[in-house]
């Protein structure tokens, strides 16, 4: 797919309601988000010579997709900023620019390389060369279009997690699985029996793929697209979930559905003033804390169902 | 050592539905920060806003990692709500879209406090109205 960059330059005596008021035409028309120049903007540090220099002029600018649409976008947008000169609230000019979606989703890997995530585990990605030190094991892993590149904290207080308390031949089920990283970390620990489950159709083939890319067997491994385990039958030995605090708590809600008895529950991604409510939650399923492990503002946390 | 500082980005999200589609992957993308790890802090953040549109600044160290500060919804945002309307007027001298009471605004006011750089209410209730009058919303 390709995107049309719109930027628009704008004066205006109010800068921030002009800001405002801009991003609005970009909302009707269906854009989730823009990007705001502010050369008025604060700097809570140091800003030296070789920073990218804030910008000179304010200016909106919103991606809008290069489809059918584009043309009537465009005349919309050029409507509302002809009225709003004539308001007097805004004068302001537009720039159009091609984007491919390619050029931003590639242009951040040149940053990234091997990195030893937990005491067994270096995630690697597959255009690095990496050989491992005695005791390591590798986790091949492009960073893509989905959650999990494997360096966020909550991710690898997961991985941390699964090292401390996954046996070998167990089954794992990852809700919310992602790009699938917590199910391969899972395979190389030992587990026999692996299921993910996404919300998001594309995390299911990513998954899949960097299961298979870390040689996985296809028979060992299932990945599903749905809401939490609303769908899923069966219970695992070991259920793992790095999402958020409230989707974990809602999770806990139908968790004996598919957790065995005396199986263990690993939840991350949540954020340090979201602990006690988990906690509490955990404790009125009648869930036995065993470990919190924290990492700047993530917390994940470990309990075991009663059996 | 305090972390070297690289880029400031300014961007305007959706609480809890940020992804690595534009305005953040390019806007994040071209200084090598690690867009899925923005958008989960970002959604994680603002998991109880949902449906409003938060302002976030992003500060991006030379090292590539960053962190970020959110933002009050913008007061526009806050006023189509009010008013329940989808969208301001173009021409807000002519068009009256909706309306929006003073106690709307004042509430409105409270919410923007942080960001206006004022402890007085008064003074806010007026660059909230302000901004009403400049989308077309009465305040009656």
């Amino acid at each position: 797919m390709k995107w049309l960059e719109v930027k628009i330059t704008y004066e205006a005596e109010d800068p921030a309601l002009a800001a405002d008021l801009i991003a609005d035409i970009f909302y009707g028309l269906g854009s989730g988000g823009v990007v705001v120049d502010d050369p008025d903007l604060e700097t809570s540090e140091k800003w030296d010579a070789d920073c990218v220099p804030l910008p000179k002029k304010p200016a909106v600018t919103a991606y809008l997709p290069a489809d059918d649409r584009i043309g009537q976008s465009c005349m919309t947008i050029n409507n509302h900023l002809s009225r709003m000169a004539v308001a007097g609230t805004v004068t302001g000019s537009i720039n159009y620019r091609q984007v491919n979606e390619e050029d931003w989703a590639e242009s951040w890997k040149a940053f990234f390389h091997p990195k030893k995530i937990s005491d067994t585990f270096v995630i690697k990605p597959t255009w690095h060369d990496y050989t491992p030190k005695a005791g390591e094991q590798i986790i091949e892993l492009d960073p893509g279009m989905a959650f999990g590149a494997g360096t966020h904290q909550s991710t690898i207080l997961c991985v941390r997690m699964l090292e401390n308390y996954l046996n070998p031949g167990q089954s794992v089920l990852d809700v919310g699985t992602g790009s699938g990283i917590l199910l391969v970390a899972a395979s190389k620990l030992g587990a026999c029996q692996l299921t993910g489950v996404d919300v998001d159709p594309s995390a299911v083939a990513i998954a899949r793929e960097n299961l298979l890319l870390n040689s996985v067997d296809e028979t060992v491994f299932d990945v599903k697209c749905g809401d939490l385990v609303n769908d899923l039958t069966g219970q695992y030995d070991l259920v793992v979930a790095n999402i958020l605090a409230d989707v974990i708590c809602n999770l806990l809600d139908d968790l004996d559905k598919v957790l065995k008895p005396g199986g263990l529950f690993i939840g991350s991604g949540i954020i340090e003033n979201a602990r006690s409510e988990v906690l509490k939650k955990l404790e009125h399923k009648g869930y036995g804390l065993i470990e919190t492990l924290t990492d700047q503002e993530w917390v994940a946390i470990a309990a075991r169902r009663g059996v | 050592m305090a972390k070297k500082l690289l880029a400031q980005i300014k961007l305007q999200v959706q609480a809890g539905k940020a992804t690595p589609s534009p305005p953040i992957g390019p806007a994040l993308g071209q200084h090598g920060v690690n867009i899925m790890d923005f958008c989960k802090a970002f959604n994680a953040r603002t998991a109880n806003d949902a449906g409003m549109v938060i302002p976030v600044v992003i500060t991006v160290y030379q090292d590539r990692s960053f962190t970020f500060i959110t933002k009050t919804p913008p007061a526009s945002v806050l006023l189509k709500k009010a008013a329940k309307i989808a969208k301001g007027a173009a021409d807000p001298k002519r068009d009256k879209v909706g309306k929006v009471t003073r106690a709307q605004v004042e509430e409105i006011a409270k919410i923007k406090m942080p960001d206006l750089n004022t402890n007085d209410l008064d003074a806010a209730c007026l660059v909230v109205s302000g901004t009403a009058r400049s989308m077309g919303i009465e305040v009656v």
